[in-house]
């Protein structure tokens, strides 16, 4: 039989699910999905192997101004497309003026006090040049971690620090970029100097 | 690997869901996520929420080590691991530092963790408030209020009744200062593992339906009082029969016949390694 993805939905799901657990058990640590990503046909394979590991149709998805991808993701996962104030998971694939993100991150799930697990998970494809230093502090960090981002990833980190959700509501980011490249950044972890 | 089955037997849609909730948890220390936990071939209370969440991340490079308190050779252990071989053919291992994904009831290994090793703890009840207060939703709402009155008044009435608090496996820690949590009924010897460790630990209770989680570098302080401080079991004076070890966690044994009490090592594993590198 001729498969349109040479991605495995058990053994590469569960693959790229154990860098996604190691990259938000350790913040501001990179992990590579490039591997799984070339597994796939799509218009943005990165975000679409995230996708297959996190969607299905027990949850709801907002995707940014991108209706090709959304089509994909729907497709692949079932999943219910969600307005932003509703959706538990936000993908957000291209850059985004720091206005837009503001109202991205005004509008989103947060959770609540008693459910703060009902909050958003907030996945952005980052890659817009630049090598800024972000420095991080917080659980799943000894000290602090520093790590080389883009101006874009910089700006989303920034952006949801200072929302500045008081703990446990908030929103979870994970980050990627072209090459491949992901790293999370949970709720508790914030920027330092 | 038995093909009869998915691979490590939950459907995807399954795993899906408690990967969800995993991450939610980790993004939480110490919260519980409601999750929807699956009919699997051991009876609930025998270790499924542990298992549900150790069949969610194996990948067949995995090394998988079962304990089942301390040891590697209970029916339990064994059974749960002989499930995890046939439908997930990852390696199992009885040596804790050789293993990535550790599944546990009641002990830590002795040996401390790296931080590329998955410590999945099976809990009965994941609820620390559930002794001072019986409903799930009065207890969720205390969490979220972070109205922990109860159960430190629950402590000081222990020491005021008993001289010291007597609660001996599951002692309530402050995960991150935020959320009182229950560590799963490891003994007071295993509690000061979990501040700032190495590992990222998940808890898995299958019958209610809970998972939470506790990331490295996490600061987990056991509930205590300033002029009260914590204290863990004692075995000074004491060592293993077999290999010798002292300050380690200890099981007391009763000879049957001869009615005499001796100790060995609660963690079989080390006790064998400590053994096979004497010989």
């Amino acid at each position: 039989m001729l498969k349109k993805h040479k991605f495995d939905f058990a053994l590469d799901t569960a693959a790229v699910f154990r860098l996604l657990l190691e990259c938000f058990a350790n913040p501001g640590r990179k992990n590579n999905l490039a591997a799984y990503g070339a597994k796939l046909e799509a218009a943005n394979p990165l975000l679409l192997a995230i996708a297959l590991v996190l969607l299905d149709n027990e949850t709801t998805c907002y995707t940014h101004n991108d209706r090709r991808l959304e089509q994909e993701i729907l497709e692949l996962t079932n999943c219910g497309r969600a307005a932003v104030e509703e959706a538990r998971y936000i993908i957000v694939p291209a850059a985004v003026s720091a206005e837009e993100k503001r109202e991205i991150l005004t509008r989103c799930p947060r959770g609540s006090f008693e459910s703060p697990h009902e909050s958003a998970t907030i996945i952005v494809y980052a890659d817009q040049g630049g090598e800024r230093r972000l420095a991080l502090r917080g659980p799943g960090i000894q000290g602090r971690r520093r790590l080389l981002v883009s101006d874009e990833a910089l700006a989303w980190v920034r952006e949801i620090g200072e929302r500045d959700f008081e703990y446990p509501l908030g929103a979870d980011l994970i980050a990627l970029s072209s090459d491949g490249e992901m790293f999370c950044v949970p709720r508790l972890v914030k920027e330092v100097a | 690997m038995n093909r009869d089955y998915n691979f490590a037997y939950l459907d995807e849609g399954a795993k899906k869901e408690i990967r969800r909730s995993i991450l939610k948890a980790v993004a939480i220390p110490g919260y519980q996520v409601p999750f929807g936990s699956r009919e699997l071939p051991i009876g609930r209370g025998w270790g499924t929420g542990g298992l549900q969440i150790t069949l969610s991340i194996l990948l067949p490079s995995d090394i998988l080590k079962v304990i089942d308190q301390g040891s590697d050779d209970s029916v339990n252990a064994v059974s749960i691991k002989r499930l995890i071989k046939e439908c997930a053919a990852v390696g199992v291992t009885t040596d804790s530092e050789a293993a990535t994904v550790i599944q546990t009831r009641h002990r830590i290994p002795e040996i401390p963790l790296r931080g590329d090793q998955i410590l999945v703890l099976q809990v009965p009840e994941p609820e620390p408030l559930r002794l001072v207060e019986g409903s799930d939703l009065v207890s969720r709402r205390m969490h979220g209020e972070k109205d922990y009155n109860l159960i430190w008044l629950r402590l000081f009435e222990d020491l005021i009744q008993f001289n010291e608090i007597t609660a001996a496996a599951g002692y309530p820690v402050m995960v991150h200062d935020r959320y009182v949590a229950s560590p799963s009924p490891i003994p007071r010897y295993d509690v000061p593992k979990l501040n700032m460790a190495q590992c990222l630990y998940l808890f898995g209770a299958g019958r209610e339906k809970k998972i939470y989680a506790i990331p490295p570098y996490t600061k987990v302080e056991a509930l205590s009082f300033d002029d009260v401080p914590f204290q863990v079991e004692s075995f000074a004076g004491h060592a293993c029969g077999k290999c010798g070890a002292r300050d380690v966690f200890l099981d007391e044994i009763y000879d049957e016949r001869t009615g005499e009490k001796y100790y060995q090592c609660s963690d079989s594993g080390y006790c064998e390694g400590r053994r096979r590198g004497a010989g």
